[in-house]
């Protein structure tokens, strides 16, 4: 049913140092990374694409997938909706480090780089990374550092840039040597650089020319795909062409030129009644089952179905708010911490694929905590949080006010409360319930205008959000959706803050869960409760989808196939 | 007649002036999410929404007149969320969503999908609810009347959702059939699979509107069968066939001519239901994922738009009934 990944091959293969380590945890991934050379430490260089294990590819043929919502436009400054799942098809980034296996680079723009004091990244621009053939009157020629600095200079001085808090926190200078060298320096060092500054979601870069142009519903790059004039409905779907100037080969398969796949469409189907009939009628090819059962029920319908299992780098958590009673005494938050039975969660919402979360989800197998540690750390005890609220000088049952969305399309969020009540219920607390509509939920949730909550869930791709909500101003560093234990233990920014000042990814996965130590030993306002599996199938004829590589990272392959 | 369409459609003009001022307040007290908020997506930091705030027009005044208890007590605004939303209605750009896509390039687009299902369905319910409901009248209490009736109650009570559901489900999981859902296809392009797309939902909007059009027509055509003339047509000894084609449905049908007229107003909004069901691009969708995420402006524009509709549609019936039976004069 599933096989196991070739991406593992690449970019290792080119790293002439390196310094392995074995990290424990569930589904732990090895770390390695380039050693120091010289007074910097030297990146491995890339430049090609592997070919796989499903057959010699062909090229040619259309994949055709479906959005479910609207594109919250292609502008590479902006969009955050579903606009990034193709702008790293369109554009180009330097370096894309993935999180969920560090030590796996994606050299794109950047054939190498360099990293000097820990603050001073050099980036080499590779050449030929040709702009592809448009109707925009853009030239088509190679990508340079001053298509860098371009970009660099909007990110700045766009107010609504995505990118904009990466540079107004820690972007020091930039400047661009020559044509093919571009430096960035950071105020200090920062441990999600790679991945902050070169995800789809803000980070990828357009050709100067159109930053002077509409990028909201046009644009032309580099990358291996060209949106097609005209295709693109901000409330509809969208078409890519093959780049015919793409730079990137395949050394499996004799350097053959990729992408291998001519053309992708993408549609727009909102409900997954229709999503899931379009992909057994073979209208498109790609379709994103809720259950083990329905992936099931599929493999008998279709022979020879793709299925892919990643786990969700997304959860839902128990909100709670330091600055009010009873949440800013530890022991409560403590007690919450032990009422929670999360592998409930885990069996009844998604029967058993998925696993009970720490402060770190266990996707981001380098920084979360083992499950042993886990029990020691926050194990379901309801008699000791019954404990631990009379401790605090509480009678029992302990009245607290909580807030929830009514009904909301939030993945398993409704199927997450009745047994969120129904456990605290049994460990001594009373919810009072306040159930909004979900956009005056979001509102009052998005201004901590709550004293608990659940939370939104989002994709958390690196450990950086799970412990910036710990931090007293929350996870956007301003007071918007919630105030972490922060505000009542200063250590726990500091350890935070030093969490992310460590570009050694040994180091600096220690210094992530050191945080999560310290955090679990004030009693943490916010409380990850399950990661799940996520299922994609992929119809008989698409060969070579990368696997395991993370949502981020898997945007940036282009090596699959179809046999058609 | 004249006067009389005169007068209503100067009361429309200030129906729809209404209107545009309530759904433009509604929109902004009813409770929910800053669209700057829903706009700028999760951990948005304070800076970036502001920014988006103020991109999207939502700092300035709401109406071009605001009245104060200090000087100045009146004040008039160039620049107001009102304002610029009337000036986009009368110079026809309809205004742009908050990506700054223009609402008339996308009603333009959508328009002519949801003209075609209301179309469709309207034709299926004629062509299913008058004949069925003449037959049922023609013969009452007989097997075919309650047979009818039985069909027509039970097409209202089920609700268009789950139907809909599965008109998509049963051939899909039987014969591994399925209409075409990822793009609209034109008639002019594909007519068969324009067809095969559009013939489903609107027979399960058709379903509800039949089952009504039926049962209207055979209590219509019932009162109008017991009619003198309809008696003595028979004592002329007309052959029943001419009784009823000729003489009896003319009249039966004027109440379900207006009846019809109305209810295509109505199935804008069972429109939304099953163009998310057979992913039809819209303008009910569209309605409502303006809606939902606040798009003020296409949800302004989108309202008033099929207000209109609606009042026109009125109009226009009221007219045809004047026009349909001579004895109604409007002064």
């Amino acid at each position: 049913m599933t096989t196991k990944s070739y991406w593992q091959q690449f970019e290792r293969q080119r790293i002439s140092r390196r310094r392995i380590l074995a990290v424990g945890g569930a589904g732990a991934a090895g770390l390695a990374l380039a050693a120091a050379c010289g007074g910097g430490t030297k990146g491995p260089a890339g430049g090609a694409t592997p070919g796989g294990d499903d057959g010699t590819p062909r090229p040619g043929g259309t994949y055709r997938t479906a959005i479910t919502g609207d594109w919250g436009t292609v502008n590479p400054l902006t969009s955050v909706a579903f606009g990034p799942g193709i702008l790293a098809k369109m554009y180009n980034a330097l370096v894309f480090q993935s999180p969920i296996q560090p030590d796996v680079f994606y050299h794109d723009l950047a054939s190498e780089y360099e990293i000097v004091e820990d603050t001073t990244y050099i980036f080499t621009i590779r050449p030929g990374v040709k702009i592809a053939p448009n109707s925009l009157g853009i030239e088509e020629r190679d990508l340079d550092s001053s298509d860098c600095v371009a970009w660099l200079d909007a990110i700045t001085s766009a107010e609504t840039a995505v990118a904009k808090r990466f540079t107004d926190i820690w972007l020091d200078s930039y400047d661009a040597p020559t044509p093919q060298e571009f430096r960035m320096v950071t105020k200090g060092p920062y441990a999600y650089f790679f991945f902050t500054m070169n995800t789809p979601v803000g980070g990828v870069i357009p050709p100067k020319e159109m930053l002077e142009m509409d990028m909201n519903s046009q644009g032309v790059g580099a990358g291996a795909f060209v949106l097609e004039d005209g295709s693109f409905v901000e409330t509809g779907g969208a078409n890519l062409n093959r780049n015919p100037n793409y730079y990137r080969t395949d050394p499996n398969n004799n350097d053959a030129p990729v992408p291998y796949i001519d053309r992708l469409e993408i549609s727009r189907i909102t409900d997954r009644q229709p999503r899931r009939t379009a992909f057994i009628a073979g209208e498109i090819d790609s379709y994103d089952p809720e259950t083990i059962a329905e992936v099931e029920g599929l493999e008998q319908d279709i022979s020879g179905l793709n299925v892919f299992e990643d786990p969700a780098y997304t959860f839902i958590a128990v909100t709670m708010n330091p600055t009010k009673e009873p949440w800013n005494n530890d022991k409560v938050r403590m007690a919450m911490n032990h009422a929670l039975n999360r592998q409930q969660y885990v069996d009844v919402i998604v029967q058993g694929a998925g696993q009970i979360n720490g402060l770190v989800h266990w996707p981001l197998a380098a920084y979360a905590l083992s499950p042993e540690e886990l029990e020691t750390l926050q194990p379901f005890d309801p008699e000791l949080s019954k404990q631990l609220i009379q401790e605090a000088g509480f009678e029992l049952p302990l009245s607290v006010k909580f807030i929830y969305p009514a009904s909301s399309d939030i993945q398993f969020h409704n199927k997450h409360l009745p047994i969120f009540l129904e456990q605290m219920n049994a460990a001594g607390f009373r919810i009072e319930e306040e159930a909004l509509i979900f956009t005056e939920w979001l509102t009052r949730y998005t201004s901590v205008d709550y004293d608990a909550s659940l939370s939104l869930n989002q994709i958390y791709e690196t450990p950086e959000i799970n412990l910036d909500f710990h931090q007293a101003e929350g996870p956007t560093s301003d007071g918007n959706f919630a105030l972490g234990v922060g505000t009542l233990y200063p250590e726990v920014d500091e350890a935070i803050k030093t969490s992310k000042s460590s570009i050694d990814p040994v180091e600096q996965a220690e210094l992530v869960k050191e945080a999560q130590r310290l955090i679990y030993s004030k009693g943490p306002a916010f409380l990850p409760i399950m990661s799940w599996t996520d299922y994609t199938v992929r119809q008989p004829k698409v060969k070579n989808w990368p696997r395991g590589l993370g949502t981020a990272m898997e945007l940036w392959q282009n090596t699959a196939w179809l046999d058609t | 007649m004249g006067r009389y369409i005169v007068r209503r459609l100067l009361q429309a003009v200030v129906i729809l002036f209404t209107l545009s001022i309530v759904v433009f307040i509604l929109l902004r007290v009813a409770p929910g999410a800053n669209p700057a908020l829903v706009r700028c997506g999760l951990n948005c930091p304070k800076e970036r929404l502001a920014a988006l705030e103020e991109e999207m027009g939502l700092n300035g005044p709401l109406f071009p007149v605001s009245f104060s208890a200090d000087a100045p007590i009146v004040d008039f605004h160039s620049d107001s969320q009102y304002g610029n939303w009337a000036q986009s209605l009368f110079d026809g750009s309809l205004g742009k969503d908050w990506n700054d896509n223009p609402v008339g390039a996308e009603l333009q687009r959508r328009l002519p999908v949801t003209l075609e299902l209301l179309i469709i369905t309207t034709l299926l319910t004629v062509v299913v609810g008058v004949p069925f409901g003449i037959i049922s009248a023609v013969a009452r209490n007989s097997p075919a009347d309650y047979l009818v009736r039985f069909s027509s109650v039970l097409a209202l009570a089920i609700p268009n959702f789950w139907l809909g559901t599965l008109v998509l489900l049963i051939p899909q999981d039987q014969w591994g059939y399925a209409p075409p859902i990822t793009t609209a296809v034109s008639f002019f392009d594909s007519p068969w699979d324009n067809l095969r797309q559009y013939v489903p939902p609107a027979a399960v909007l058709a379903a509800v509107s039949a089952a009504s059009i039926m049962r209207l027509t055979r209590s219509s055509m019932l009162e109008v069968m017991r009619q003198d003339y309809i008696r003595t047509a028979r004592s002329k000894g007309l052959r029943e066939q001419r009784i009823i084609g000729r003489h009896a449905m003319k009249n039966a049908l004027i109440p379900v001519a207006t009846v019809l007229g109305l209810q295509v107003a109505g199935l804008f909004g069972g429109a939304i239901i099953v163009e998310s069901i057979f992913n039809l691009p819209g303008v009910g969708i569209y309605t409502l994922g303006a809606l939902l995420q606040k798009q003020y402006q296409v949800a302004q524009t989108l309202t008033l738009y099929i207000g209109a509709i609606v009042v026109l549609l009125n109009l226009f019936v009221d007219v045809m009934y004047a026009w349909l039976d001579p004895r109604i004069r409007y002064s």
